[in-house]
């Protein structure tokens, strides 16, 4: 029993969880509830298999990851589309874990990220994030995981920069309905995913609010590639300028308190 | 060695079944063909590649009803086209089959874009000065879906708009004959 409860307690579980949830309410609260549930099933089991297709024997931990990007992907492209974009999407997610790696063999973009662009590019943009159906449920149920993560500041920064960027873009009379723009599935399911963004304070900060800023951009002047997705996809590309960067300036930290210690003796 | 085999069986498992779900899907697809297209597979239609297809025929006494949007300059109908949360105006936006439009677009709040993916087009709406984006309407009249590309709030997924292609003048005087 305590063994069932404690499953419960994992992060990738309480994020299946929470996905579970927006899809119950973007069913009961919207029409086209046979579509809904065929795009979510097809991007589900498409993920999972394709998990097994490209790694073999893997852990339930890599099959709770590769059902969270199939739920992801599911949630957010249009129900009444065609389901082999979701079929394709999914596979293409996976596929891009085994593909597309550091040298160190972790995966460099988000896996749901990239298998949307793909969606995007081949099939014109589909998506309507049906499944970011409850800005309560996201907030609260994310929020309280990205706090015990550790994590909340990325959301955090991308809705301040986000916002303000869109207000400046649009004048500032229109601060109200840019407040109304960040993506808070989005920023909260997206964004945060562990091993594509950084896992240092300071650099969840600048991950953030660079991720708003190139969101705002990308909307403004390629908005038939869905911005959001698009800026994640190139931090994930250049996150390993900010680990450099943080590691430049510690360095220099350390050799300043090295010089302060040599001139204080 | 048993590891091995295990790995090469769930990939064979896995391979297997995405091959069925696809399979599953692309029948499904089938399934639903003739209800969603009539006559001859045309490659430069975006609605036949994989998109949503949604031209809904357009019964004569709605068409007869309906006046164009905009005016005629040039050749090339003009229309100020505007979108806000969560839609579009005017709406229905009525064009004749097979001509040349220009919208000018802009938006009145919040950026948003209009996606016609049966005209094969797509343009942001910015907020401020009008945009001019063109496009060809589809040759066969109808009803189209015009959606929003850029996401634009928590009403995004249902903003909708429609494209009414009425006749263009010559298959009018078809009929009339």
């Amino acid at each position: 029993m305590s063994k069932r409860l404690t499953v419960f307690k994992m992060p990738k579980v309480q994020i299946l969880l929470l996905l579970a949830l927006l899809a119950i309410v973007g069913i009961a609260m919207g029409g086209d509830s046979e579509a809904k549930l065929a795009v979510l099933t097809t991007a589900l089991a498409a993920a999972v298999l394709a998990e097994w297709a490209f790694f073999g024997s893997v852990a339930s931990t890599s099959l709770q990851s590769a059902a969270i990007s199939g739920l992801i992907i599911g949630l957010l492209i249009s129900p009444s589309g065609n389901l082999l974009v979701a079929w394709s999407a999914a596979v293409v997610a996976i596929a891009s874990k085994r593909l597309l790696v550091f040298r160190e063999g972790k995966h460099i973009f988000n896996p749901a990220a990239c298998g949307l662009l793909f969606s995007v590019l081949v099939f014109g943009n589909r998506l309507n994030w049906w499944g970011n159906s409850s800005a309560v449920v996201v907030v609260v149920g994310a929020g309280l995981l990205m706090l015990r993560l550790r994590r909340f500041s990325l959301p955090f920064a991308y809705f301040i920069t986000r916002t303000v960027t869109a207000a400046l873009i649009g004048g500032i009379g229109s601060l109200s309905s840019a407040l109304l723009l960040p993506n808070l599935f989005f920023a909260f399911i997206m964004l945060v995913e562990p091993k594509t963004s950084p896992a240092k304070r300071s650099e969840q900060w600048a991950f953030g609010a660079l991720c708003g800023v190139l969101a705002t951009v990308y909307y403004r002047y390629l908005p038939a590639y869905e911005g959001d997705i698009l800026a994640l996809l190139t931090l994930n590309l250049l996150r390993p300028l900010l680990a450099l960067q943080s590691r430049f300036r510690g360095l220099m930290r350390e050799r300043r308190q090295i010089q302060n210690g040599g001139q204080a003796t | 060695m048993s590891s091995k085999k295990t790995d090469t069986t769930f990939r064979m498992a896995g391979m297997a079944g995405l091959a069925i779900v696809l399979g599953l899907v692309l029948w499904a697809q089938q399934e639903s063909k003739p209800h969603a297209h009539e006559g001859a597979h045309d490659h430069s239609d975006p609605a036949q590649h994989g998109q949503e297809t949604a031209g809904q025929p357009l019964d004569a006494d709605r068409a007869e009803a309906m006046g164009p949007s905009g005016a005629v300059k040039d050749g090339v109908r003009v229309v100020e086209y505007d979108a806000f949360q969560y839609g579009f105006a005017p709406d229905p936006l009525v064009v004749r089959a097979g001509e040349k439009v220009r919208l000018l677009v802009k938006s009145r709040d919040v950026s948003h874009g209009a996606m016609i993916p049966e005209a094969d087009f797509s343009t942001d709406m910015p907020t401020g000065d009008r945009k001019p984006a063109e496009f060809t309407a589809p040759a066969r009249s109808g009803e189209y879906p015009v959606f929003c590309s850029v996401f634009c709030g928590p009403g995004h997924g249902d903003m909708r708009g429609r494209l009414l292609v009425l006749p263009s003048k010559q298959e009018e005087g078809h009929h009339d004959e």
